[in-house]
């Protein structure tokens, strides 16, 4: 219980919210429909499937130990050396997915809308203001999302009610598209697609009630889920199965596709003003929150003096690979492949931990 | 190692004179002798000629002089209940106390005693005239001051249709008079301290003892003590003093000039700052929605103060925004704009030789210049000037090919949105921050302007006005008060108080009160 902190469940909803459903209007859609064509609309909830005991079973950790976070509960169960191993290994494989998902979002910026301007630039601009927002701490990106958020959900429920009158529902046909064995299987391999209910367990501590933690992260995980399949399903049923697994963006697709009325034709720009206030809040976040688990793991307490170098790294991972095709489709993708094994594997490693040591009872 | 060496020397040339508070001041007691004294207030006040020394007879026998400052005091009074009385001639009087005989003779409500010089100059500086009495070591300061002031008018800056037109004066006890005849309980408090080394300005702190958080008075009056100054003159000096964030653009107490607002506040459980010779109170705590709220909202009926406070936000939003949107609209978005409606843009733009963000600068220095200037001309001048400058800057400019018709109605736009926003200080700050993001706009386009937006709502979350959050009760988020933010919740169902500080005193009216024909008698 910290009297002191002003955060409720209500910024915990809006944090969760943007770090997760920003994932529906990204190149996460195309990395799903590579092998799963035009049944990628429902794997997000087979990825969560695989991925719930684990996430569950580190909440039901993190109640049962109170008022520690998530490094400090792997500290506290697994002894100093083996949590260090385990927090580089969730630091380093958040900055990795940061990094290159990073690329995606300023590559989007970048050919959409600014194609004269060299990707460096742009990606430096992009991480000025990430990085001025992060700085201020983790309460102010609190309030400074839950001041965006409605704007950003009142435009996607814009979006969704133009492109309403052209959807033909006969595009979901075949349901397991390319093949059931395949969807599964893709589905189950990217789990780690959410990887940020995971590290978001780094905040427990700082809400005002451990109470709005668990409040927040339900619903924001319920109505993310809800989000990500309404959009996914958009797609499917806006592009055929075959295009669709040749398009970069949907979501800009989408936004070039509406218009309103017979008068104004071109409002992509008006949806890209929100979806840019959602990423540079986005990656906000997920710098903070990365940020925050290494700080964690070596015990450094003063985490807005790490945010610079971790962020600019991050920034110079993403710009390795040579287009955007091999960063979405071979990094992000082997990476998510492999994770999706470490996130479903250490909450059942800590639990089993935790119960032979019989620290079940509170001390 | 030389360049740290070279470093500290020039920071100790550099270092500030030491606080004027440390050099001790020392209280020395009043002569017995009424000669010892003239002479010694002769010297202190020397080449002051508006400073009297008259010597005069108790009762024809003991020897007295009366010490004043002309203009400060009372002379009608002075003659009529000081020096008629006590020069009378008595001669039954034998030689009791002189306090006493003093002190019955004189027809004055406020008779204190002093023992020292520094507490006589103190009393006749603020215009009470001294009376000391030979082989007595105490003064008598008598309260009879009169000067000339300012009546009570309308304020200029915060004019309303419906409710009270008072405004406060220069004099402090005017200005507190004003609010006693609102809050008539004796649980307003007012809690007095002096500032300034040579200006000893008597500065005020007011607030209702069981509604305010205790821990608010006691940081007010920690931080007014802090305060170590020549002189203050008037309470923006004081502002920017005790204020959170030194460094932001946005103002972090509420001044106003008018009772009924400061009423209001304390009601609401807010301290208020009053200063000798301003009629500018200060209210602390504030959050953002202060300023955009007006005292008319509370006065008329809530329908209407609801439509009215949702303008307000438009147009807030408009003059933030607008000339920014324009610059990169036409820049760099071209194909958002309908067609219809930029070609004709583009043909208005056709002999205009500047781009977007120029014809923008230009044509918001000049209004900001016509504003400024418009403050200082004299009142006959001032209605004409304004109108030549509309027509003739803005027609003969869009003549002569300098700017385009659309900029002149944008400039006018956002000139027009900017004084929708009640409170002088906020809409001041939001003009200001316009042209950065308007140069943000012409550099990278609408990801400017979002980078612009999110840096001054990031830069306004972390503001705090003496512990409360600046956006609340947006974020953090408090449902209860959001009924006289987004808009005016009816005044039968404004039942709490906002939740500032520590604990409160939640509820200020019985809740059910809803009117309505059958009520009848209770």
């Amino acid at each position: 219980m910290n009297p002191n902190r002003m955060l409720k469940a209500g910024e915990m909803f809006t944090l969760l919210f943007i770090l997760l459903s920003l994932k529906a209007t990204d190149a996460t859609a195309s990395l799903f429909t590579q092998k799963t064509q035009n049944a990628f609309w429902y794997m997000p909830i087979i990825s969560l499937l695989v991925i719930l005991p684990s996430l569950l079973l580190l909440l039901h950790l993190l109640k049962k130990y109170q008022d520690k976070n998530l490094i400090e509960l792997i500290e506290t169960i697994m002894g100093s050396l083996v949590s260090k191993i385990i927090g580089l290994i969730i630091f380093l494989s958040s900055f990795l997915l940061m990094g290159f998902s990073y690329r995606g979002y300023v590559e989007q910026i970048n050919f959409l809308y600014f194609p004269e301007t060299p990707y460096v630039i742009l990606s430096l601009i992009f991480f000025t203001i990430v990085y001025f927002a992060a700085k201020k701490g983790w309460e102010v990106i609190g309030f400074t999302t839950k001041i965006f958020l409605p704007f950003f959900v009142l435009s996607s429920v814009i979006l969704i009610i133009l492109i309403l009158n052209d959807l033909v529902i006969e595009r979901v046909f075949p349901i397991f598209g390319s093949g059931d064995i395949i969807v599964l299987r893709e589905g189950a391999l990217k789990g780690s697609i959410f990887i940020e209910l995971f590290l978001i367990t780094i905040a427990y501590t700082s809400f005002k009630k451990t109470d709005f933690f668990r409040k927040g992260f339900v619903l924001g995980l319920i109505f993310s889920i809800i989000s990500i399949i309404c959009f996914f399903f958009i797609y499917a049923t806006t592009f055929d199965y075959n295009s669709i697994a040749k398009m970069s963006y949907p979501f800009h697709d989408i936004t070039q596709y509406v218009n309103l009325g017979g008068y104004l034709t071109n409002i992509e720009t008006f949806f890209m003003i929100f979806w840019l206030l959602g990423s540079f809040l986005r990656y906000a976040i997920y710098l903070y929150l990365v940020t925050w688990i290494i700080s964690a793991t070596f015990h450094i307490e003063h985490i807005e003096s790490l945010l610079l170098p971790v962020g600019f790294l991050g920034l110079i991972i993403g710009v390795i690979s040579k287009n955007l095709i091999i960063n979405e489709f071979t990094f992000y993708n082997s990476i998510l492949n492999y994770l999706t094994f470490f996130y479903i594997g250490f909450p059942i490693l800590l639990w089993l931990i935790s119960s032979l040591k019989g620290e079940y009872r509170k001390k | 190692m030389s360049w740290k060496i070279l470093k500290s020397k020039k920071k100790k040339k550099n270092a500030a004179p030491k606080p004027l508070s440390n050099q001790k001041q020392e209280q020395s007691s009043l002569f017995t002798s009424v000669k010892e004294n003239e002479k010694e207030f002769r010297s202190i006040y020397s080449d002051c000629s508006d400073f009297i020394l008259r010597p005069f007879l108790i009762g024809g026998k003991y020897d007295a002089i009366l010490l004043y400052i002309e203009g400060l005091s009372n002379t009608d009074e002075i003659d009529d209940s000081v020096l008629s009385p006590l020069m009378e001639k008595n001669e039954n009087q034998n030689d009791i106390q002189i306090g006493s005989l003093v002190k019955s003779q004189v027809a004055v409500s406020d008779v204190k005693e002093l023992q020292t010089f520094e507490d006589c100059i103190q009393a006749i500086s603020s215009g009470n005239p001294i009376v000391l009495v030979d082989k007595y070591k105490t003064g008598f300061s008598l309260g009879l001051t009169k000067w000339e002031k300012r009546s009570i008018e309308p304020p200029e800056a915060e004019k309303v249709i419906r409710g009270p037109r008072e405004g406060f004066v220069e004099t402090l006890a005017v200005n507190t008079s004003m609010i006693r005849r609102q809050i008539r309980s004796p649980k307003l408090k007012m809690q007095s301290m002096e500032i300034g080394k040579y200006t000893k300005t008597k500065v005020i702190i007011t607030y209702i003892d069981g509604i305010v958080d205790h821990t608010l008075v006691e940081e007010v009056k920690n931080r007014l003590k802090r305060i170590d100054i020549d002189g203050i003159l008037d309470s923006g000096v004081i502002e920017e003093f005790i204020e959170d964030h030194p460094y932001s653009p946005f103002p972090q107490m509420l001044d106003t000039e008018r009772p009924d607002t400061v009423s209001g506040n304390l009601l609401e459980g807010r301290a208020a700052i009053l200063v000798d010779g301003s009629p500018f109170a200060l209210i602390v705590p504030t959050t953002f929605y202060s300023f955009l709220q007006s005292n008319e909202d509370y006065y008329s009926r809530f329908l209407i103060a609801t439509a009215i406070r949702w303008l307000r936000f438009i147009f807030i939003i408009i003059s933030l925004l607008l000339p920014s949107l324009y610059v990169a609209l036409l820049t760099f978005h071209q194909e958002m704009i309908p067609t219809a409606l930029l070609i004709s843009m583009a043909a208005s733009r056709e002999q205009v030789p500047f781009p977007a963000i120029v014809e923008v600068f230009i044509m918001e220095i000049t209004f900001e210049a016509l504003r400024e200037a418009g403050l200082r001309l004299p009142k006959q001048v001032g209605s004409a000037v304004s109108i030549v400058g509309a027509l003739v800057i803005g027609e003969a400019a869009v003549s002569a090919g300098i700017v385009s018709a659309p900029m002149v109605i944008v400039v006018a736009i956002t000139g027009i949105a900017s004084f929708t926003v009640p409170r002088y200080s906020a809409a001041i700050a939001i003009r200001m921050i316009r042209f950065p993001l308007v140069l943000l706009a012409g550099t990278l386009g609408l990801l400017g302007v979002m980078l612009g937006l999110i840096m001054i709502i990031v830069h306004m979350s972390t503001l705090r006005s003496f512990g409360v959050p600046y956006l609340s009760p947006m974020a953090p988020m408090k449902l209860s008060e959001m009924k006289d933010t987004m808009m005016r919740a009816p005044w039968w169902k404004l039942n709490t108080r906002p939740h500032l500080t520590g604990d409160y005193n939640k509820y200020r009216q019985s809740p059910e009160q809803k009117p309505g024909p059958n009520k009848g008698k209770q």
